[in-house]
């Protein structure tokens, strides 16, 4: 198949995409959603040129949803949830809560490897969505006098573009919460935000649940860029890689309703044989049973929003930790749990550097905590 | 002081009465026997005769208000989820299983196999979190060991329960997921059974505290339990009834089915009469002051959810229940033989060096959430 790159083709893979897809209840959003290096295998190619096109595309699509996104929305998402078993948006009870909680647990970790009663940390929060994030370490910080002592010692910077969900966070949560910490919060969108701390003064950064939804990873420079040279960064998110070849979503497409006429349609716009069952071939059964689990929260989604006439998109940067890890590699970051260990003292006692929050299902929730490499390897990894 | 209510013809009446002038409210106060059996007094009730009776019925009523609003339509029950309910929930939940993970570190000695039970799992929503504090490199194995109970009335529940423990990789043979009710369940089992009992926003639904006695006796000697629950004294004086009431809107005048004025509250008034001046309010500290502030504003924000809905589906929530103090709580654990003493409770388990600061307030100044950990006064005796 030949790989689309002027800005005209790439707009009509989204239109033809959405046309095909019309009588679906939950449509798939901008292809140009996916991680970045799935794109070739939707045909499309990333050159200098169209890069910027594709994120603005992808950003626009996500603001398209949120525009769309309100209380009844939200409710039918926790619906979709619960019949899951599976929680993918922040504020629920059982997966970003856990995730959140197993982020702070290893937050804390690094930060009392770092403690020495005089030392000041900053910590940023970025996307902080409702707070549920702060709200998590706030709670293990609780847990002892000794880390109640560490929490005089915190300053958190609560980073999240849209004001009202922020508002409610500071009000609702950190006011009532027992422990007292400083905290201020920006409403900036990232982009306009890095800029103010470019010089590297936090000393720690938590991501929970954001990075799926950008597709390139220039993020992760400026989560590099916030960082101070011994700071951490810890990434919580989920992890699929079904996004990986448009044939892996035909089985999706199919239980959500896609009529044989536009399915064949999907699969010669793509260019997908009729015999897909080497699609998976590739994939541990962990990775094909969390794929599972995301097509059947997507099907019980689309079926919630069908009942109250709601609409939300179904494509994402999902990615495997690998490949995020990768991704940080390029960026600077050292994820090599023995280098970490040996270089820097907040992982001196650290096992493990990726957590599985299910492990029995695969790397579906995760966190990944790292640290920097030398500031010189930095530059040429960003080049 | 008038006489309490004692006849099984009087307390129905009273009880049906309330249930009748309230018609037509958004919330409803429910039968009167769901508040905690320590309050009965204040509420015109005799707690000793008639007793079982007046238990019977308060358990069929928190069973038929499951059905109302749960059972009947699943997708409402985040109506009743106000924002402070579920951060604090979870908060909660994560606390248990923290405590947990700390008290099975000290018993451990690589052996052990750990029964762990949790009374009202509902969603399994505290035992996941118990499973999800275990997992790690140093608990991992605990988790391969143990069994967890999880008793709650409602099948369909347990049955999302299920799927969480399947996300949390525990085994099928290390689970036990039991549609009972937890009273008749418990006393079935003839012996020490459980290592640890856990229970998340559950107890306020009992308002007689036999349950406590059960716990006790179903308890290894050197087991522990932990509970997280809603804490407040608002049911504890048909007061807080009436100006909840009053606040509702029950002062306006409402229209009866055939067409005549009535004002709901001159007929509580009416109803309660003498009982509003009988008695006096409890005297409560500052936190549980708060407490009784977030409480209401709690069930307030039900009713503007409930507002909002479509007149034809609104479901009937009830809101009187066995809420109390998380000092009566202590006092009732007491009374049945455990202790909350932190000196005690680190004695207990001296290879945990964590454990500090319970019973623990998950909202700052306020005694609306807690979570505590109980154990046996006589341990090993």
């Amino acid at each position: 198949m030949r790989l689309k790159t002027e800005i005209p083709e790439l707009e009509m893979i989204d239109k033809n995409v959405a046309d095909i897809t019309q009588d679906l209840v939950m449509k798939p959003g901008s292809v140009f959603r996916v991680a970045c290096q799935y794109l070739e295998n939707w045909g499309i190619k990333i050159t200098a040129e169209n890069t910027e096109w594709m994120k603005e595309r992808a950003l626009k699509s996500y603001m398209e949803e949120y525009e769309e996104t309100g209380e009844e929305i939200n409710a039918a998402i926790k619906r979709a949830i619960i019949a899951t078993g599976l929680a993918n948006r922040s504020g629920d009870e059982e997966g970003d809560t856990i995730l959140n909680r197993n982020l702070a647990g290893m937050a804390i970790n690094n930060l009392m490897a770092l403690h020495d009663k005089k030392r000041k940390f900053r910590i940023c929060d970025i996307g902080a969505g409702d707070g549920a994030t702060t709200i998590a370490i706030l709670d293990g910080l609780a847990r002892s006098r000794e880390l109640m002592e560490l929490a005089e010692f915190c300053e958190f910077h609560l980073l999240e573009p849209s004001f009202k969900r922020v508002k409610s966070a500071v009000e609702e949560r950190l006011e009532r919460h027992p422990v007292r910490v400083k905290y201020a919060i920006h409403t900036e969108t990232h982009e306009e935000f890095i800029p103010m701390l470019r010089d590297g003064t936090m000393d720690m950064v938590v991501s929970s649940a954001v990075y799926h939804h950008m597709p390139f990873p220039d993020y992760l420079v400026d989560l590099y860029d916030v960082l101070s040279p011994e700071g951490v960064v810890l990434i919580g998110d989920w992890f699929y890689n079904i996004f990986e070849h448009p044939a892996r979503i035909i089985p999706l497409l199919e239980d959500m309703g896609l009529k044989k006429k536009d399915m064949d349609r999907f699969r010669s716009y793509f260019q997908i044989p009729f015999d897909t069952k080497d699609i998976n071939k590739n994939l541990t059964s962990e990775q094909q049973h969390s794929n599972r689990k995301f097509r059947t929260y997507t099907v019980a989604l689309a079926e919630e929003l069908r009942k109250i006439g709601g609409t939300q998109y179904f494509i994402e940067g999902y990615e495997l930790v690998s490949e995020r890890m990768e991704k940080m590699r390029q960026a600077g970051f050292e994820t090599d749990i023995d280098e970490l260990r040996e270089k820097h003292k907040a992982f001196a006692k650290t096992l493990s550097n990726v957590r599985k929050i299910y492990p029995a299902v695969g790397e579906i929730a995760s966190v990944i905590s790292a640290g920097k490499k030398q500031i010189k390897e930095k530059k040429k990894a960003r080049k | 002081m008038g006489d309490l209510k004692s006849s099984i013809d009087e307390l129905e009446a009273f009880d049906n009465r309330l249930t009748q002038i309230t018609k037509g409210m958004l919330i409803r106060p429910g039968s009167i026997f769901k508040v905690p059996s320590s309050a009965y007094h204040r509420w015109g009730i005799d707690r000793e005769k008639n007793r079982e009776w007046l238990k019977a019925k308060s358990e069929e009523y928190y069973d038929k208000d499951e059905h109302e609003l749960r059972y009947v339509h699943p997708a409402k029950e985040s109506i009743v989820k106000t924002p402070l309910r579920v951060y604090t929930e979870s908060a909660m939940a994560g606390e248990i299983g923290w405590i947990v993970r700390e008290i099975m570190h000290s018993l451990d000695d690589g052996k052990r196999k750990f029964n762990i039970c949790d009374i009202g799992a509902r969603y399994g929503h505290a035992t996941s979190s118990v499973i999800a504090a275990l997992r790690g490199p140093d608990m991992d194995d605990v988790i391969s060991r143990s069994k967890f109970y999880l008793i709650d009335r409602n099948q369909e529940k347990l049955r999302h329960a299920e799927t969480n423990l399947d996300m949390h990789g525990v085994p099928l043979n290390s689970r036990s997921l039991i549609a009972h009710d937890d009273e008749s369940y418990l006393s079935e089992q003839h012996e020490k059974k459980f290592d640890i009992i856990i229970s998340l926003a559950y107890f306020h639904n009992k308002s007689f505290p036999d349950y406590i006695k059960q716990l006790e006796r179903v308890l290894v000697d050197d087991g522990a339990l932990v509970i997280g629950d809603w804490h407040s004294a608002l049911w504890d004086h048909p007061i807080n009834a009436k100006n909840f009431l009053e606040k509702m809107g029950a002062g306006n005048q409402l229209f009866d089915d055939n067409g005549r004025v009535r004002v709901v509250l001159d007929a509580v008034n009416e109803l309660f009469g003498e009982l509003l001046e009988h008695h006096s309010v409890p005297g409560i500290d500052q936190d549980e002051l708060v407490a009784l502030d977030q409480h209401m504003k709690c069930l307030m924000e039900i009713a503007s959810n409930l507002r909002k809905m479509d007149r034809n589906s609104i479901p009937r929530v009830y809101f009187l229940e066995a809420n109390e103090t998380s000092k009566a709580r202590i006092h009732k654990l007491e009374e049945a033989g455990f202790t909350v003493d932190m000196d005690q409770i680190r004695k207990a388990f001296p290879k945990s060096d964590k454990l500090e600061g319970l019973p623990r307030k998950m909202l700052r100044n306020s005694d609306f959430a807690v979570v505590m950990a109980a154990i046996k006064q006589k341990r090993g005796a």
